[in-house]
């Protein structure tokens, strides 16, 4: 059963993750909450919409409530050294009453799709219910809403960024919207919708199956989505930096229910944090009850959701200040996929690469969405694999593919339901720069081709559906992606941690002391348990381990390339490692 | 909301019908206080049933008999003494009417159907079945 929270009035104003909540206290001790604030340079300000209009109609900034004076906020922060970020939200938030929309236009209830109210349970317990976004009322209200927003920042000469973004949750790998809504609103928007569409092509007369009606409404869903971020990027422009997804540790529907019976393990906690950091969703711990930050958990957050991490995430876009110094997220692998579609997601699944790599690169491996995806970004990455899949590949991302290859870099593209014209490109690709293919057949056709350090590796695993239903195809998949890492002589930690412990890597460049290095690995591990637990990890001679620190509740045994740790009850310690590649 | 069921004898079972799935039932999640009842371990005696893990749920059932049986199954192997089976309806009012989590599983209690010993209620079910 729950017991009395304590609430501490810094956990109300500052839930987390530098972000802080101004209306939550009086714009009097503004000046001296912030300044309380150690060791963090850039304030989040979420906007919150329904605070500054009841109606939607009329508009307060500092004109009846000083709590809504933006303006000042924003210069305590500048008088404090310290940069005012403000973020508009494009869908419900979790986190305010009706899902932060103005009491008058909470109207229509947003129903998810099992036709359950769209609602969260903030920190304090409270339930917020969630409204349509796609009630045409509060699409109005809201770009006026921007318009006097965009106004009241030029006219009040403040110099501020802002930064869109949608609230969601983390659930079977994918990134659940907030804005996702099956309501009455929902409903008569996508019949004009649908009307509109038939009107322009009559072969869309038909909609009859289900999964064309899905993919519809999923069009319509987009397109709604596009309407709020146009009237943000339309009024906002001048200070517009772009689009972030905020996924919600505890967010997901049922954790109302199951809140009201027992309180979230740590480890459910880490595992949506890592989770969703990889899947570049920005990890917020804001509904997580106070009483459960503490310990672990806030050992956890400063490790994985740092300042230094939450800054960089809200960097200006014209602006490259990423320090080569500081340890960011380790990204070894990369997906680049639509990482959003369930059937990107069937195709990893049953080539074995995800099950691979969650277990040999854990937490050394994250997703890029291809849509935005820039290989002239990745020269200088410290990834050293990229993986697409021949679902969603088309010409531009091929070439890119191709020239990431070309330029060195370890790509590995997998067939499967790619397109007859990009197989073309691909085979007039090998002809034209005569590349010699090496092929092997091991479960499937594998073509290596190697250029300079760049390795490209092209297999197809629609092969591997032909393998015996025998029970032994899991096994014989992963036998399958031993032996390509093999090949590629990549070595890699092998870490044998018990079950329950967690881990995840970090990486950052070499400062001039440490030249003989290429890069400085950091694994940080975390017992959230209420056993001991024991971890060993054995290091190949690339990876020179150089020492331990944070260590809390842990003990260290280190021989040559072999290191045990044992570990009390929420223990936590982080290994750095200099690694010659 | 009946005065005599305590929530710590209950078992909270909420479902919903899936209109991409012939408006078949599914239950969503079943609770007690003593924790969530995770699907992926739970033993299926009667053959009624196909344990959907990835979507977290269990189902389909055709009727409301075959839901109910399963829930009745539930129940016994959670040892409680009462279930509240909660439609869409049920869960969405208990959610506007709560306002906090403290107070949302008496208001579940109030909108959805209560069904008291499950030992006699399976025998009744399977005497109007066979």
């Amino acid at each position: 059963m729950l017991t009395t929270p304590v609430i501490k009035d810094e956990d109300t104003v500052f839930p987390g993750e530098n972000w802080f909540l101004y209306w939550k206290t009086s714009a009097s001790l503004w000046k001296s909450k912030i300044e309380s604030l150690r060791g963090v340079n850039k304030i989040i300000i979420p906007v919150n919409w329904g605070f500054h209009s009841d109606t939607g109609d009329n508009i307060d900034f500092a004109g009846e409530k000083p709590e809504t004076d933006l303006k000042k906020l924003v210069h305590i922060c500048e008088d404090l050294g310290k940069e005012a970020i403000l973020i508009l939200p494009i869908s419900p938030v979790p986190y305010l009453p009706n899902g932060g929309i103005p009491f008058l236009l909470a109207r229509t209830e947003s129903l998810n799709s099992t036709m359950v109210f769209g609602s969260a349970l903030d920190a304090d317990g409270v339930i917020n219910q969630f409204y349509s976004f796609f009630d045409p009322r509060v699409y109005k209200a809201f770009t006026k809403f921007t318009r006097e927003l965009s106004h009241y920042i030029s006219q009040s000469g403040m110099n501020v960024s802002l930064w869109a973004y949608e609230s969601g949750y983390f659930n079977n790998g994918l990134f659940h919207s907030y804005l996702h809504d099956r309501s009455s609103a929902f409903d008569q928007g996508f019949t004009r919708f649908l009307q509109a569409k038939k009107a322009e092509d009559e072969e869309n007369s038909e909609v009859t199956s289900g999964q064309k009606e899905d993919s519809l409404r999923k069009e319509y869903e987009s397109m709604i989505r596009e309407l709020y971020l146009e009237s943000i990027k339309n009024d906002l422009g001048f200070c517009y930096q772009g689009m972030k997804k905020i996924g919600y540790v505890l967010g997901r529907p049922h954790d109302i229910f199951i809140s009201s019976v027992e309180n979230a393990a740590d480890s459910r906690i880490i595992d949506e944090v890592l989770m969703m950091s990889r899947y570049d969703i920005i990890p917020s711990t804001m509904l997580v009850p106070a009483r459960l930050k503490k310990g672990l958990i806030n050992i956890f957050r400063d490790t994985v959701l740092s300042s230094t991490y939450i800054e960089e995430t809200f960097e200006d876009k014209t602006i490259q200040n990423k320090s080569e110094f500081v340890f960011h997220p380790s990204s070894t692998f990369s997906f680049v996929c639509q990482k959003e579609d369930k059937e990107t997601l069937k195709d990893l699944t049953d080539s074995g690469v995800i099950n691979f790599v969650d277990e040999y690169l854990k937490y050394d491996y994250d997703f890029n969405d291809l849509s935005e995806f820039s290989w002239e970004d990745e020269l200088e990455s410290s990834r050293y694999f990229y993986y697409f899949t021949g679902r969603d590949l088309d010409l531009r991302s091929l070439s890119a593919a191709l020239k990431m290859f070309m330029n060195g870099l370890n790509v590995f593209i997998d067939k499967k339901n790619l397109d007859d014209k990009l197989l073309r490109r691909l085979e007039s690709f090998y002809i034209e720069n005569d590349l010699e293919i090496e092929r092997i057949r091991y479960l499937c056709l594998i073509e290596t081709i190697s250029m300079g350090e760049g390795r490209l590796f092209i297999f197809d695993s629609s092969e591997f559906e032909d393998l015996q239903k025998d029970g032994q195809k899991s096994d014989k998949k992963r036998q399958f992606w031993n032996k390509v890492f093999d090949s590629l002589d990549f070595k890699y930690p092998e870490i044998m941690a018990e079950e329950g412990l967690r881990y995840t890597w970090f990486d950052r460049g070499v400062a001039s002391s440490e030249l003989k290095f290429e890069r400085v690995k950091r694994v940080s591990f975390f017992n959230p348990t209420s056993y001991k637990k024991k971890v060993k990890v054995r290091y190949p001679s690339q990876f020179i381990f150089q020492k331990s620190i944070d260590e809390k509740n842990v003990s260290m045994n280190n021989t040559t390339h072999e290191i045990e740790l044992y570990f009390l009850p929420k223990g936590s310690v982080s290994l750095d490692f200099g690694v010659i590649l | 909301m009946n005065a005599e069921i305590k929530t710590q004898d209950v078992l909270f079972v909420l479902y919903s019908f899936d209109s991409n799935k012939e408006m078949m039932r599914f239950i969503d999640l079943a609770y007690s206080t003593k924790g969530v009842l995770d699907f992926s371990h739970v033993e299926i005696e009667e053959d009624l049933t196909q344990v959907y893990e990835q979507e977290g749920r269990v189902g389909p059932f055709e009727t409301e008999e075959e839901l109910l049986q399963f829930s009745y199954e539930l129940c016994e192997k959670a040892k409680l003494e009462s279930i509240c089976l909660c439609d869409v309806d049920a869960v969405n009012q208990s959610l506007k009417d709560a306002g906090n989590v403290n107070k949302l599983n008496d208001h579940l209690l109030e909108h959805g159907d209560i069904l008291t010993d499950p030992d006699r209620k399976k025998k009744g079910l399977f005497s109007n079945i066979f």
